[in-house]
């Protein structure tokens, strides 16, 4: 079943430019000059229900914009779109009964009162059943580790644990279409585990549809098999991740360092050297035949070590963003 | 607490003016040697002034709530979209309870005052009248909050509505009838007054409290407040729709 479709997406809007100084702001109180921001130019998406997609690309690319319109927060300028069947900004009760955005920048607790209080306006908004709503209020409680501060003002704790309190409160209508705008920014390496394996965990149980926007790969890596990349408001890449990793004929590295003599020709012949530093060889290798060429200097020579590496996503990522750059540019 | 702090000193700066502005008729009353001025008597002058600052503590405190603006311009809206409620429910929720809270306030603090004014404060003229009292000032509070949170809206258009809230806010005050009775204006002016929604802010309250209006003439102006919230009650409505469908949702 599909959970999300758009087609032809678009989404334009005005804004007013203020240039700097005494001379800018005057300007700026007659007549401010009006730029013309294109967020999302014809998006075609599909997602099946129980998905997880990581939905990447630079600032200013369209993410949260997208997010924002398939939740129903902003109305697209143009193109058809329904999630869980339903026009989002039309804003009807049954189908934001069934999803929730989370954003990591911005605060959505009561600032003055413990998360406690906003769980239970969220039971009240909700209209969730006594029960149901204990249920799902102490699994989540427990699973994001946050027992002993529910009592706690939500402006005495720290950031990571105010976004785990919001984690919390997110999810506890049990929606079934869940969007997370960058849920770790900010959060230092302990804090964003939790939240990514609290996510993961959602994710694995197959019931959810989750759309997640961020920055950090490790994000992106763990929690989706999917992802959308976005650049200037436009769909660039839309697979796995298996398949992004392979796909672009990125070169493998092979490290080698070599316990004895070794012939430099015949290494040279196996791939392209980037450098020798005495016993110690990096090579660059075709994909395809780095397994291979290992093999075949492990039974050539006597080696101490080797390693074939991988290209990180962020460097894969960055190499399509820096692709498209060029082509929009030209 | 500083919140707190605050709404007091708000209460008491209005009950300070207040007593300023009865001081002040006191004077005139006695040196002026007229036992009426303007169709006035000083009780019911007095008895006009402590309830038009009554109705001030509560009308006039929160008209500036800027809730609505702030949660348009900084995009704090955006969480009440994703929920099963609406937004305009819930501004109208906030304004009437901060609006009970102040009226209570403001009600304890012109009792107290009043008890300093016990010879000249006048009784309501009838049940009636009491009644028609009560519910001029829960339409009040509905066409104060109406008129307000129509400015607030177009804060999807415009980046700062505080100015255009103030300005309102002063108008109000004058053309409401908080400082003086309307009656006491040049022709010209009462008869711009008559035409604009103010009036019955304080001045239509205060007439019925007092009895001032024949009781035939009570429901053609009752029906003409009801215009006034049902027209600014669309009003709201379509800018409300307008303007979601354009809200940009700033600051992530």
């Amino acid at each position: 079943m599909t959970a999300i479709w758009t087609k032809n997406l678009s989404k334009k809007y005005w804004l007013y430019k203020k240039e700097t100084g005494i001379k800018g702001t005057l300007k700026y109180l007659i007549r401010g000059e009006k730029v013309f921001v294109e967020a999302i130019r014809g998006l075609d998406l599909k997602v099946e229900m129980g998905e997880t997609i990581g939905l990447i690309g630079p600032n200013g690319a369209g993410k949260t914009t997208t997010l924002k319109i398939l939740s129903g927060i902003l109305y697209p300028t143009s193109g058809e779109i329904k999630v869980l069947g339903f026009t989002p900004h039309k804003r009807e009760k049954e189908f934001l009964k069934q999803i929730t955005f989370l954003s990591g920048q911005r605060n959505h607790l009561f600032w003055d009162l413990p998360a406690e209080e906003y769980f239970n306006f969220c039971r009240v908004v909700y209209q969730l059943p006594e029960a149901i709503f204990k249920k799902n209020l102490k699994k989540l409680v427990q699973l994001a580790e946050i027992e002993e501060i529910l009592h706690i003002p939500q402006r005495k704790l720290s950031v990571g644990q105010r976004k785990r309190c919001e984690l919390v409160a997110a999810l506890l209508h049990d929606p079934k279409v869940i969007f997370l705008d960058e849920p770790t920014n900010a959060l230092d390496l302990t804090n964003a585990r939790k939240i990514r394996e609290f996510i993961k965990e959602r994710a694995e149980e197959g019931k959810y549809t989750i759309i997640l926007t961020s920055h950090n790969m490790t994000d992106i890596e763990q929690v989706c098999k999917r992802v959308v990349i976005l650049h200037m408001g436009r769909l660039v890449y839309d697979g796995g991740l298996d398949e992004l990793n392979r796909s672009n004929g990125f070169k493998r590295k092979i490290r080698v360092s070599f316990r004895d003599s070794w012939n430099k020709e015949w290494v040279e012949r196996l791939g392209n050297v980037i450098f020798i530093q005495g016993q110690e060889v990096l090579l660059e290798v075709p994909p395809e035949n780095a397994t291979q060429i290992a093999s075949t200097l492990i039974s050539q020579f006597s080696i101490q070590d080797i390693r074939i590496e991988n290209p990180s996503l962020e460097m894969i990522i960055e190499s399509i963003y820096k692709k498209e750059d060029e082509r929009v540019f030209k | 607490m500083v919140y707190r702090v605050n709404f007091f000193m708000e209460i008491l700066s209005g009950i300070f003016s207040s007593l300023i502005v009865i001081f002040l008729w006191m004077a005139v009353y006695r040196y002026s040697h007229r036992e009426i001025i303007g169709g006035y008597s000083l009780s019911e002058m007095v008895t006009y002034l402590l309830g038009a600052g009554l109705i001030n503590s509560f009308i006039l405190t929160t008209a500036e709530n800027p809730e609505t603006s702030q949660n348009i311009q900084d995009g704090s809206l955006s969480a009440y979209l994703v929920k099963p409620l609406s937004p305009y429910g819930l501004w109208f929720a906030r304004d009437f309870g901060s609006k009970s809270f102040f009226f209570l306030l403001g009600l304890m603090g012109y009792l107290i005052v009043g008890i300093f004014f016990k010879k000249l404060l006048l009784p309501f003229s009838s049940g009636k009248y009491l009644l028609l009292f009560l519910i001029s000032l829960f339409l009040a509070a509905l066409l104060q909050f109406l008129l307000f949170e129509v400015l607030s809206l177009l804060s999807f258009w415009i980046e700062n509505t505080y100015g255009l809230r103030f300005t309102m806010r002063v108008i109000m005050e004058v053309a409401g009838g908080a400082i003086i009775p309307l009656s006491f204006f040049p022709g010209i002016l009462q008869e711009t007054f008559s035409l604009l929604p103010f009036s019955f802010m304080i001045y239509f309250p205060m007439k019925l409290y007092l009895g001032k209006i024949p009781l035939d003439q009570i429901a053609s102006l009752f029906i003409r407040e009801g215009f006034w919230i049902a027209g600014l009650g669309f009003l709201n409505f379509v800018v409300w729709k307008k303007g979601i469908r354009q809200y940009v949702s700033m600051g992530d």
